[in-house]
């Protein structure tokens, strides 16, 4: 090796020659390329979420005016919509919430190796669901005390509570929580079931965004009748629209348990949640089978 | 206890040669891996257990399928008496499993204790419980002086501590370690050593333990395994296989081999073999080596005046096999 040859050779430690920047930057590209490609289907997802965010905008076009959400949502429950939406949004996020904390929760544990320890557990799998959601209900619940406080004493919400209200919210809310388990957990089934490991999972995310869209989160589903029907028999299939309708009776009417709209509610609630969360508890397990079967219960083996 | 029969392993991998455009692509998708092939093994009460081979050999994929952690496609099996299929989940919780590198449960935020009390109470730890049990598993791994700080701060070996340490939180009739001395200094490991030995195979838990590091397994493990590519080599009694596998022999070093001497040394009923082995000068003198197979050791008296009868005898040494050796020489041979 010549003198010259050698000392290209020693300055190469401190910078890339042109070529193997080249080199460098094309792998770079390659491998962002490949990553893209592995989850090229959580693209499409956010186009769709993006879609259907816009659409939620257009149909507030109808709020005003004559038959418009805002004139249904005041003739039906004789309060201001300002409230009416309050707790269409308050709602939504424990409904985001359940549904998506199955996932969340498992997939934090598979990154951090810890599902094999939670399944030797004697507290299993169902303990340590169970602590998460306790977990998050507490913590979001400071969230949820904020905007309440805000909206009735700077907004002016008016809320009405009285103990029997009281009550029925909480029947009304565990059972769709059992519910909405349910599609938690088939969503967190998932993970293993058809390994959704990136970032998007179909089904959580399904429900999560058609929610805010048909559930009656800031306009009642009956503005679908007269301008699009398909959603208002969308909106009929997913538990929440239930809840939400409800929900809103006791805080905004003080409907209490001798309403027939609110037994009716509870009833159709207790139907999804005894379909719903046995699918669930069944979906999860066979992921979690499929999993110890190829022995990805951990990501190194 | 731990039986098991006929276990396979059978893992499904991507195909290296599959190509997702390839439309008619002759390979399929996955091809087969078996890592286990027809395992029988028993662990029994109050015993250490050792499970040895090479890379790859399966030891892992054994010890989670102990753990009930992992489906075999073939075989039978029962764990502290219940059945690996049919009861699953008091199968699992019957073992504690250590696992090389997992560590990584930790949250590096957390103290070492918090981490250990979070996890404890997972294991099934009651509350009242937690403060002594800790104390114990944090002595038993040497790290009870270092309880507050966090894991982050760890040295690597002590990362692998804090895991054992883990281990030993919850009270189970059988552990399982996979590589549980990797990383760990000589005299910790020692200490560690002597407290599966006595105060855990000595209590009656059953111990199993996967290691590469033959001169430990040879200390503590009262039976081992060797497995490799999934079949089970031998098994049996430590010494056992180290006298079948290995054989102790003496080296002799004496002035001459003569034939009249092999033929003594072979009318010998220890000896199995009498070889001669070449020469070497040591400080002016010319010796012969000779190897002399059998039970020399407690006939060595005998041996000793059968050679220096005729003979100049420099030196004789008894060579013991180590598991190293019989480890090498079985795996080696199934190559
Ligand atoms: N989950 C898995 N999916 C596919 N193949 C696997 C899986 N786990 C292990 N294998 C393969 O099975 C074989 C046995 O692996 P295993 O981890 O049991 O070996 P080991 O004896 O523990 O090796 P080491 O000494 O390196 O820890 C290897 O060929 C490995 O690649
Ligand atoms: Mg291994």
């Amino acid at each position: 090796m010549s003198r010259a040859q050698a000392s290209v050779s020693e300055d190469t430690k401190h910078s890339l020659p042109p070529k193997q920047r080249l080199e460098y930057v094309a792998s770079y590209v390659a491998r962002r390329g490949r990553l893209w490609y592995r989850f090229k289907i959580s693209f499409l997802f956010t186009l769709v979420s993006m879609m259907i965010a816009i659409s939620i905008w257009f149909f507030f076009n109808f709020i005003f005016g004559e038959g418009g959400a805002k004139a249904i949502a005041e003739q039906d429950f004789g309060s201001n919509y300002f409230t009416y939406v309050l707790i269409g949004v308050i709602i939504n996020q424990y409904i985001v919430i359940t549904i998506t904390l199955y996932m969340g929760t498992l997939q934090d544990s598979y990154w951090q190796n810890q599902l094999e320890m939670y399944i030797t557990s004697p507290g299993r799998m169902g303990t340590f669901f169970l602590s998460s959601i306790v977990w998050t209900y507490l913590y979001s619940s400071i969230n949820v005390l904020i905007y309440f406080a805000v909206g009735i004493f700077v907004f002016g919400a008016t809320i009405a509570l009285s103990p029997a209200g009281i009550l029925i919210l909480i029947v009304i809310l565990f059972i769709l929580i059992v519910a909405l388990s349910g599609i938690g957990l088939i969503s967190a089934s998932m993970f293993f079931l058809i390994n959704a490991k990136g970032d998007v999972e179909p089904i959580s995310w399904f429900v999560v965004t058609l929610t805010g869209l048909v559930s009656g989160v800031f306009y009642p589903p009956e503005i679908f009748i007269t301008h699009f029907p398909p959603l208002y028999a969308l909106s009929k299939l997913f538990p929440q629209t239930y809840a939400i309708q409800g929900i809103r009776r006791v805080l905004i009417n003080g409907a209490d348990f001798a309403s027939p709209e609110i037994l009716s509610i509870i009833l159709t609630l207790a139907i999804f949640a005894v379909i719903l969360f046995p699918l669930g508890i069944y979906a999860f397990k066979a992921g979690i089978r499929k999993a110890e079967r190829e022995g990805k219960l951990t990501r190194w083996t | 206890m731990i039986e098991l029969s006929g276990i396979e392993k059978i893992y499904k991998v991507r195909n290296p040669d599959h190509r997702a455009w390839r439309r008619k692509s002759e390979e399929s998708r996955f091809e087969e891996l078996q890592a286990l092939k027809g395992i029988d093994l028993k662990a029994r009460k109050g015993e250490i257990l050792g499970i040895l081979g090479p890379n790859g050999a399966g030891k892992t994929t054994l010890m989670k399928i102990m753990a009930g952690l992992l489906i075999p496609e073939h075989g039978t099996g029962t764990v502290n008496g219940y059945d690996l299929f049919k009861e699953r989940n008091k199968a699992r919780t019957s073992v504690n499993l250590s696992r090389s590198g997992d560590w990584v449960i930790f949250d590096y935020k957390l103290s070492i204790l918090h981490n250990l009390r979070y996890w404890g109470v997972v294991m099934g730890v009651p509350w009242k419980d937690l403060d002594s049990v800790i104390e114990e598993a944090l002595t038993a791994v040497g790290l009870e002086t270092k309880r507050n700080e966090y894991p982050e701060n760890l040295s690597s070996g002590m990362r692998q501590k804090m895991s054992l340490a883990r281990c030993l939180l919850s009270d189970r009739p059988i552990y399982l370690f996979d590589e549980p001395t990797a990383n760990i200094d000589p005299i910790s490991a020692k200490f560690i050593r002597d407290f599966a030995m006595s105060s855990l195979a000595g209590t009656g838990k059953t111990v199993i333990i996967s290691t590469h590091n033959l001169w430990e397994a040879e200390m503590i493990c009262d039976r081992i395994m060797i497995i490799d590519e999934g079949k089970k080599l031998v098994e049996g009694p430590t010494e056992q296989i180290k006298k079948t596998y290995g054989g102790e022999y003496a080296l002799v070093r004496l002035s001459e081999v003569t034939d009249t001497l092999i033929f003594n040394l072979e009318a010998l009923s220890f000896v199995e073999q009498a070889l001669r082995m070449g020469e070497t000068w040591e400080r002016g003198d010319k010796q012969q080596l000779l190897k002399v197979t059998g039970d020399v050791k407690s006939n060595i008296n005998e041996l000793v005046v059968t050679i220096a009868i005729h003979n100049r005898l420099f030196n004789i040494e008894i060579k013991e096999p180590s598991l190293n050796d019989v480890f090498m020489k079985i795996v080696e041979g199934e190559e």
